[in-house]
């Protein structure tokens, strides 16, 4: 019997730390008496170094560039799931899982689109590197230095498939995870990529109710399904997989020829290897052409519509940033719709501001997230319709590969390659000949 | 082939992990139960905002010296308090076996799933079925899920609703592009200066009978304070020693659109003596002031508030102590985003400007004396200026910076009426002193002022004057009535009209209007002869200076708000 060590040392490791976050619920309700008792002052931590941020950049380097030679060199699954523990331990627990390059996506959008924003050097950083790395290895950002994907690594303990259609289904929510998160970083609105991580609320000890059974939804499903944030919502996913796709080196399952011996075939929990499949005959390959003439057209088909379904959905939708909200309030309690205030409606009315100035500026953040809305549904149509195209390409391969786009270069497929044995024994015997020269 | 067949010590392992497995899911479930339901029971009791508690609560504040209740509310509110703590404690302790049992239940799963590690089987693998059959089933669901996401979209845009007009539609009552030199936003109009811009304004009508009266409401509260019209609505502050009210009128029938009773924001430690407030001036004498969004109300007790045009408060503050023997009088007045404040009281006399938007002083200079009357605001050629009076000087401002551009000591007494322009000439009065006309020479001049002519004949005493072109009217409050040449000071008629004057002309095109006490208006040409063109009659005394809209003058009487249109 080989229970894995270090994941059990892992999770042990872990327990404090989420028993402290579970202790950090309710907060203590101030006493409402007029009394000697002098309230402390309320301190503000100072802002974070630059020295941190400059660290921070330097580690992420560090542990991509690591990654990359234990995913493509060293071929060690051992080791690549070490050094995400590493990653969880550094940048989730001790940096708090902020920043993280699955925020950095909203970051660097409201800097593109709000000119007063000034984006730290550390974000520009955190965004980019793991895409230039997928460009030349691959995702070894998710391999062991994304901490949310070593936390769903460390619960995965019993793998389950996802049924292709549910797994299909599923997989266009990081699209649209990634429209809203880009829609609503340009129109202010929010950061709703931050607001929905499951994972925060573990990296810092607390957290909304909420957020924390939406961050055990996650474990638990993690149990038995492998990197269900990761495959099934992670926007930034969506970006690595397109830059991996063009990866120049990727991790491969063997580090040989593949012999099709079928032993790697069911090993990925993820379902990112493409098996080969047999050469379709003329006539199905003329059924295939037909079809694939028929989704084209869909696809364009599901593109206008959803402009037009995004303009319809842009007023409901507005309704998430937080000054439609408050104008549809105001007005609602105007035009006695509701009754009472809101703390938000209260603090306006006590600010000063006028309604008209509300509602001017309510206007134009909803003309903004109309053509936001309309760009985002017709991305989401052209996702759809290529999605159901990119099924075809799925077969284009004639070994068992690692799928480029999918395949997070875990590792876990290694040793389920004789050749990797092989391999191994080679190296064991050249160190033991190189120690035997001395 | 499965560890399990060959390792008879793994069994039992085996078996202790399956055991654990069901236990610890067991446990983790039951108490996550438990624990949900402890916690809404927290979330929903809210034990700590109880209404019985609050009841007490309210009962202590007006009993504030029963140490009984102060006891009974405090035992309340420690039971309270325990109770909470005692329901917090059980969550985290419910969370903690949560914990403890998950990871046991983690690592037995583990243990369990390690034995029953199996080697890879390519034989026993599901074989992939028909590939064009299969993709095909897939492509079908991705494009119905598809389906569903902009069927949901759709349906969700046709149930929902909003309530912010597109930019198209007018907002009505809310739209903020307003050219206030075609309203009356201050006393005496636009800039303070007695001069309408509408010369379409009634001649003739008859308050007793009704002849041209539109319509005539009551006001809920006195004041001498003169109405405010911004498009449909007027304004007026109102109210006494226990209540200072602002209101707002729909200027097509009278009705009372919004009333707001302004809070008291004198400090608690501050002695203001209500009695001393003399009953000639009362509390909410100063006309209010609007920048068309907003409007502004000061009171006697020095409390200046802002309101939106729709009623909504925007901000209040209490400006400090006023110790002023006639009480406060002086109007507010509006320059861009300020709001300006003569905030005479004996100590301290100054000039206030107020951020409109948020209540925040924006500058603030001392003033050598006190006055009555209130601030104008003109261009004076090259720039404007804030001009106003003290009991010893007219003075002129930088309504911006506050800076002074010049003061001439031409007054003396006790001054109530405000200063007058026209052409580069500033004209200031008081009975018992005298009354003169200032030529302002402009900046970087020497003098920047001076005096072109005095004159100590009937003077007014609360009736401002006006001037336009060569005519300067006074008006004294004993009912005599000038008019002058504003170059020489020569005068041109003089007229006992009415029982005295209070309130303020106003010049309308080539004529001016004017109303003693009993509310009868005089109109009469603006020439250098009496000519009366009508006198009309209200019914009803009146002290206030009426509004000028297009077709329409609005009239506060004692207790009235009369709108006058034919
Ligand atoms: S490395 Fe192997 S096991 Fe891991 S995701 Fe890629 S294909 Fe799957």
């Amino acid at each position: 019997m080989r229970v894995g060590l270090h994941r059990i040392v892992s999770l042990i490791l872990g327990i404090p730390l989420a028993m402290n976050q579970l202790m950090a619920q309710d907060r203590f309700p101030r006493p409402d008496f007029e009394s000697e008792y002098s309230k402390p002052p309320i301190n503000t931590p100072p802002p974070q170094s630059t020295f941190y941020e400059y660290l921070d950049v330097l580690i992420l380097f560090l542990a991509l560039s690591l990654a990359s030679y234990l995913v493509l060199k060293k071929r060690s699954r051992n080791q690549i799931f070490l050094l995400s523990l590493f990653s969880l331990a550094y940048f989730g627990f001790w940096r708090e899982g902020c920043i993280c390059p699955i925020g950095s996506i909203q970051n660097t959008t409201l800097a593109l689109f709000d000119a007063g924003y000034f984006i730290p050097l550390s974000a520009i950083a955190f965004f980019i590197l793991p895409l230039i790395f997928a460009l030349f290895f691959g995702r070894t950002f998710c391999a062991a230095v994304c901490p949310m994907g070593a936390a769903q690594e460390l619960v995965l303990i019993k793998p389950h498939k996802v049924h292709p259609k549910v797994a299909a289904v599923l997989g266009l929510l990081p699209y649209a995870f990634l429209g809203a998160g880009v829609l609503f970083a340009a129109t202010g609105a929010g950061f709703i990529i931050c607001r929905l991580d499951p994972f925060v609320a573990f990296f810092r000890f607390g957290g909304e109710f909420k957020m924390i059974l939406f961050g055990l939804l996650f474990l638990l499903v993690g149990l038995f399904y492998g990197r269900p944030y990761c495959r099934f919502l992670c926007p930034y996913g969506v970006l690595l997989g397109w830059a991996s796709k063009f990866s120049k080196w990727h991790h491969s399952i063997t580090p040989d020829q593949c012999t099709q011996c079928k032993l790697c075939e069911e090993s990925c929990p993820f379902d990112a290897i493409d098996k080969p499949e047999p050469i379709l005959s003329a006539d199905e390959q003329k059924q295939a052409g037909s079809r694939l003439g028929k989704l084209i057209i869909s696809t364009l088909v599901l593109a206008i519509v959803g402009g037009g379904i995004g303009y319809l959905v842009s007023m409901p939708m507005s309704k998430m940033h937080p000054t439609i909200l408050l104008a549809e309030r105001v007005m609602a309690e105007k035009n006695g719709l509701v009754e009472g205030t809101t703390l938000a409606s209260r603090t306006f009315h006590e600010s000063g501001k006028l309604t008209s100035d509300l509602l001017t500026e309510a206007q134009d953040l909803r003309a903004k997230f109309r053509t936001g809305t309309v760009l985002l549904f017709i991305f989401m149509g052209l996702v759809i319709g290529l999605k159901g195209i990119g099924v075809f390409f799925k077969r284009t391969n004639l070994d068992y590969e690692s799928n480029r786009t999918d395949c997070f270069s875990c590792g876990r497929c290694f040793p389920y390659c004789p050749d990797e044995h092989e391999r191994q024994k080679v190296l064991d015997q050249q160190k033991d000949l190189y120690e035997s020269i001395g | 082939m499965n560890q399990l067949d060959n390792a008879p010590d793994v069994k039992v392992l085996f078996a202790i992990s399956r055991g654990l497995i069901v236990l610890s899911l067991l446990v983790a479930i039951i108490v996550s139960t438990l624990v949900l339901a402890n916690y809404y029971q927290i979330q929903r009791a809210d034990v700590l905002n109880s209404p019985s508690l609050d009841l007490l609560r309210v009962e202590l504040k007006e009993r504030a010296q029963d140490t009984i209740l102060r006891e009974d509310v405090r035992s309340f509110h420690l039971l309270a308090r325990k109770a909470y703590f005692n329901s917090l404690w059980q969550v985290k302790t419910g969370g903690y076996l949560i914990l403890g049992s998950l990871i046991i239940f983690v690592l037995s799963l583990k243990v369990f799933n390690s034995v029953r590690r199996k080697l890879p089987d390519p034989n026993r693998y599901r074989i992939t079925p028909d590939f064009l059959s299969f993709s095909h089933s897939v492509q079908t669901t991705i494009l119905t899920a598809g389906g569903i996401l902009f069927t949901s979209g759709l349906l969700v845009s046709i149930l929902s609703f909003t309530q912010i007009p597109d930019p198209d539609n007018a907002l009505s009552g809310l739209d903020d592009s307003i050219d206030l030199s075609q309203h009356w936003p201050a006393f005496r109009g636009p800039g303070g200066n007695g001069i309408a811009a509408h010369t379409d304004i009634p001649t003739d009508w008859d308050g007793p009978s009704g002849r041209n009266i539109l319509w005539k409401t009551p006001i809920p509260r006195p004041g001498y304070s003169s109405p405010l019209v911004i498009k449909d609505q007027l304004f007026l502050s109102g109210g006494g020693a226990s209540t200072r009210e602002v209101y707002c009128f729909s200027t097509k029938n009278g009705e009372l659109l919004w009333q707001q009773t302004v809070p008291n924001m004198l400090p608690p430690d501050a002695e203001f003596d209500y009695e001393f407030v003399d009953p000639g001036t009362g509390f909410a004498a100063p006309t209010m002031a609007t920048d068309g969004k907003r409007v502004m109300a000061i009171f006697a007790t020095g409390d200046l508030v802002c309101y939106t045009v729709s009623g909504d408060r925007a901000w209040g503050r209490n400006l400090g102590l006023l110790d002023n023997h006639y009480a406060h009088s002086s109007s507010l007045i509006v320059h861009e985003n300020l709001c300006l404040v003569q905030y005479d009281s004996f100590e301290n006399p100054r000039l206030i400007a107020i951020d409109i938007s948020n209540g925040a002083i924006v500058w603030e200079v001392s003033r050598r004396t006190i006055s009555w009357s209130s601030p104008i605001l003109v261009h004076t050629g090259e720039r404007m200026e804030l001009i106003l009076a003290d009991s010893k000087s007219l003075s002129s401002y930088n309504p911006e910076t506050g800076e002074q551009y010049w003061s001439n000591d031409c007054l003396s007494g006790e001054v109530g009426p405000s200063p007058a322009y026209t052409n580069g000439m500033v004209f200031c009065a008081n009975e018992y002193a005298q009354g003169s006309g200032l030529q302002i020479n402009g900046p970087g001049t020497d003098p920047p002022v001076e005096i072109m002519w005095q004159t100590t004949d009937y003077l007014p005493n609360t009736a401002s004057p006006v001037a336009q072109g060569d005519y300067l009217i006074m008006a004294t409050s004993g009912g005599m009535v000038s008019m002058l040449n504003t170059q020489s000071g020569e005068v041109y008629w003089q007229e006992y009209l009415g029982s005295g004057f209070y309130s303020s002309p106003i010049i309308v095109g080539n004529q001016v209007y004017l109303m003693d006490l009993e509310g009868k208006m005089f109109i009469f040409e603006l020439s250098s002869s009496y000519e009366l063109v009508n006198t009309c009659e209200l019914g009803e005394p009146s002290s206030c200076t009426p509004a000028f809209m297009s077709g329409r003058i609005y009239i506060r009487s004692d207790k009235f708000l009369y709108c006058i249109g034919e």
